[in-house]
């Protein structure tokens, strides 16, 4: 190319042009193989749309189980981050368990302070709640059962547990040392909304304290009966007065402004943040900290995982088969195609054109078909038929909502996958020889 | 007749060895992943069954519950909180009685809730008054890490979960005394030691502390009674189960222990019945797998008839030539339904055996559940799956199941083929 010549004529645009007619040649090369053979072109984009739509629908109704039993028990017990003390675990065998409240010995000082800090360098979350569970034995008049406590900030408590409800009653206000039962508490100590228990618990250096407290209603999460348990709760100054911790937490939850944002760098952010400040605790996400419904849940993930490679790679085999008959079909064609000059690359580069219109009808047909099939069950639900549906679903329907992740990320990928399923036959045709080619028959 | 004509379909599949492996293989993948799964589930379930069974409930168990009894769906629900009078002489009666009926051992223990103390430290304590002597099924799922199993008669040892252990700071010899509330209202206290420290297992174990029945008797003043009687069956099979259920419920109704504590009334309970919490947690894993199955069956099945379909095109002028020569539709739709078979038969047999050695590879390695929500869910810090024969014929006949009814359309549309036409075609 002349460097100088302001009036030279433009080569690459020439070669560019030349380009863009080869390449038209080629689009109208592979759309018209494939009408061709337009059953099975039609067979096999069908099958695309079909898998593509399945798994879909699949994505749907894990999401939707997920989040049956996941958002509630993040927006009333879990949070999205826990923070506790650095050492919290020294005493727990290595490892802070969920529900197990006996981490007494390892408090976090000032927990105001905490939440306050954390806020403040951290913008993904929205809310902090001080907490401090403990093992103790409530009694009412001459009944008495061991329950586990656990204290919250009744200040905090609307805006990091909205999903905590009342079967009836109230919730306590700050300084009333109000006590909200479950059900089978209230049952079995025979108390009502309006009575009163006493808690009796150890201190720290092994005195017995007790502590009277109101009731002031009976609590659940609603889809979430398995959280109820044993437990009850009431003010975090009540249990510190038990405990004789003084101003303390056990455990700080917070919650994301986006609970759908993935916690794990949130966590990693947050414990940076309480280095920075000198505060020897750590965050740890609400996964790990969720109890076994949460455990069934990722391994149901881990689960839906393997399967879903295994559903791309039978689309995929769908594919390849196709790519593949249609080379054996046109050894002949292929031979002279190359014996008139056409280079290699050009017969690489034509069967996998043929592979992404395949996918790329089958994506969109996929997609389409998917998001009919979720919105139907949207409006209808996903009935549960089994008990344990029931109770993972949180009801006798499931209703899936649409993700627009999905609809792209799946047809996306498996327009990808049949491009590299075309790979291996494009290539195979290429390293013909248009001799043998042409002598096949 | 058939068996020609499968041993022509059998010849087909290598005759279209490219198309027939990949679809073969799609279902073989299927298969071995659906085999995968099932013995994660299987592997979950067996844990927590097994722990159930060892630790809480026996195969059955003799319970003494309020008459409004409602499952709290805790991992505690298990145990019985109300007194069940003579319960030695109960569960001798029922191990003796139901020996017939595939009654292996009958056992009472008593469960009560109070506090652990060590020094300045104290605990949430689960009491467990055992017959350490007769309880072979709980020593072996929680075996001592250090120290001893609880000494058969000794009213002063204790036997701790490690956790628990850790967090009293005490170690085998040390001393621990447990304070509970008796149901008569007293605050009455033990002082033991330490005699062993069992391994961590499912995290809701890490606050038993086994003693002797006799030591729980006298703690919570119970002379002869207990909470549970555990009835350990031959095996565990559901017919196993009804008749020992039959067995059990007679013994209880001939021995009529009282005088029971007013409201209550006694109860046999199966380990599915009295362990709904693990029961939720086994049923909700078994339907997730239940639904990703039919998500894979149906992708799988879409596969099938494509490849069908193909091959139905493919070979157009030989299904003419067969019609020509005389050969029924019936038999048309026959051949290319047992090729469908065929094929099933071939890829389930492959993948299962992938899937199969995948499994067992794991289960004897094991699968480290690091998370504590993992660890609650599988029971154990470490998850074993497990190949049931049930799961893997389930996942092997459904696979070959879906070949087979995945080829009746493209064999109606085989058959409909006019030979003459058919012959025609290139």
């Amino acid at each position: 190319m002349r460097r100088n010549g302001s009036s030279a004529p433009a080569p690459p645009s020439a070669a560019s042009a030349r380009v863009a007619v080869a390449l038209r040649l080629l689009v109208v090369l592979a759309l018209r193989n494939l009408l061709r053979h337009k059953r099975r072109t039609l067979l096999t984009a069908a099958a695309l749309v079909f898998g593509i739509a399945i798994m879909i629908l699949g994505r749907a109704w894990q999401e939707a189980t997920s989040k049956a039993v996941v958002e509630p028990a993040k927006l009333s017990t879990l949070g999205h981050v826990q923070v506790f003390a650095e050492d919290a675990a020294a005493d727990e065998g290595g490892e802070i368990s969920f529900i197990s409240p006996q981490n007494n010995y390892r408090l976090i000082p000032e927990p105001q302070k905490l939440i306050d800090t954390v806020l403040r360098e951290e913008p993904r979350l929205s809310a902090g709640i001080a907490r401090l569970m403990v093992g103790a034995l409530l009694s009412s008049g001459d009944v008495s059962m061991e329950g586990l406590l656990i204290g919250m900030d009744p200040r905090a408590r609307a805006a990091v547990y909205p999903a905590l409800e009342l079967r009836e009653g109230r919730f306590f206000e700050p300084g009333e040392k109000g006590i909200l039962l479950n059900r089978g508490v209230a049952k079995k100590l025979g108390v009502r909304v309006g009575g009163s228990v006493v808690a009796l618990g150890t201190t720290a250096d092994g005195r017995i304290s007790g502590v009277k407290l109101h009731v002031t209603g009976i609590w659940r999460v609603r889809g979430l009966d398995a959280y109820e348990w044993g437990s009850c709760f009431t003010d975090i100054a009540a249990v510190q007065e038990l405990l004789d911790a003084g101003d303390a937490a056990g455990v700080i939850v917070f919650r994301q402004k986006d609970g759908d944002l993935p916690s794990a760098p949130v966590a990693v952010s947050v414990t940076a943040v309480l280095r920075r400040n000198g505060i020897h605790a750590r965050a740890w996400t609400w996964e790990e900290m969720g109890g076994p419904f949460i455990g069934g849940m990722i391994v149901t993930r881990f689960v839906g995982g393997i399967l879903h490679a295994v559903l791309a790679l039978i689309a995929a085999a769908g594919v390849l088969n196709t790519a593949l008959m249609s080379v054996f079909e046109r050894t002949r064609e292929i031979g002279t195609i190359r014996a008139v000059g056409s280079r290699r690359s050009r017969v690489v580069a034509l069967f996998l054109l043929e592979g992404l219109f395949l996918g790329v009808a089958g994506a969109v047909g996929g997609a389409l078909l998917g998001a009919a099939l979720v919105h139907w069950f949207s409006l209808h639900g996903i009935p549960a038929f089994s008990e344990a549906q029931r109770y993972s679903y949180g009801g006798d329907y499931l209703y899936t909502t649409l993700a627009w992740g999905d609809l792209v990320s799946v047809p996306v990928m498996m327009v990808v996958v049949s491009v590299l399923a075309s790979l291996g036959p494009a290539v195979m045709a290429a390293r013909m020889r248009p001799a043998d080619a042409l002598r096949h028959v | 007749m058939t068996l020609p004509l499968l041993a022509i379909a059998f010849r087909n599949l290598l005759r279209a060895k490219r198309r027939n492996a990949l679809a073969g293989g799609s279902m073989a993948l299927g298969t071995a992943a659906l085999v995968f799964a099932s013995g994660l589930a299987d592997g979950i379930t067996r844990q927590l069954s097994d722990n159930l069974v060892a630790i809480q409930t026996g195969h059955l168990q003799v319970v003494v519950r309020p008459d409004d009894f409602e499952s709290q769906n805790n991992p505690f629900d298990a145990y019985g909180q109300d007194r069940l009078p003579d319960a030695a002489a109960l569960a001798r009666r029922i191990e003796e009685e139901g020996r017939l009926a595939g009654v292996a051992r009958a056992v009472p223990y008593l469960f009560v809730r109070g506090s652990a103390v060590a020094g300045s430290r104290s605990s949430v304590a689960w009491i467990v008054g055992i017959e350490p002597g007769r309880e072979p099924e709980l020593r072996a799922a929680q075996p001592p890490a250090e120290g001893v199993f609880l000494p058969e008669g000794d009213l002063l040892a204790v036997y701790v979960a490690e956790p628990a252990a850790r967090k009293l700071r005490v170690g085998v010899g040390d001393a621990v005394s447990f304070i509970v509330q008796t149901p008569q209202g007293a605050v009455n206290s033990l002082d033991a030691t330490v005699c062993g420290i069992f391994r961590k297992g499912a995290p809701w174990y890490d606050n038993a502390f086994y003693v002797t029945l006799g030591a729980a008797q006298a703690l919570v003043d119970w002379p002869g009674g207990a909470t549970n009687v555990k009835v350990i069956l031959d095996d565990g099979s559901p017919r196993a189960l009804s008749r020992g259920r039959a067995a059990v419920d007679a013994s209880v109704a001939a021995a009529r222990p009282g005088p029971l504590a007013k409201g209550t009334r006694v109860r046999v309970e199966s380990y599915t019945e009295a362990g709904r919490f693990s029961w939720a947690i086994i049923q909700a894993n078994q339907a997730a797998l239940v639904m990703l199955s039919g998500f894979l069956f149906a992708a799988a099945g879409v596969g099938v008839v494509n490849a069908m379909l193909m091959s139905v095109r493919e070979r157009t002028r030989e299904i003419g030539t067969m019609r020509a020569l005389g050969m029924r539709r019936s038999r048309v739709v026959r051949l290319f339904v047992l090729e469908g078979l065929a094929l099933g038969i071939v890829s389930a047999v492959a993948g299962a055996l992938t899937g199969g050695v995948a499994v067992l590879y794991l289960a004897a390695t094991g699968i480290p559940m690091k998370v504590s929500s993992l660890a609650w869910m599988a029971g154990g810090e470490v998850l074993y799956p497990a190949l049931e024969p049930s799961s893997l014929l389930r996942a092997v006949l459904s696979i070959v199941l879906l070949s087979t009814l995945a080829a009746v359309y493209p064999a109606f549309s085989a058959s409909r083929l006019e030979p003459r036409e058919a012959l025609h075609h290139v």
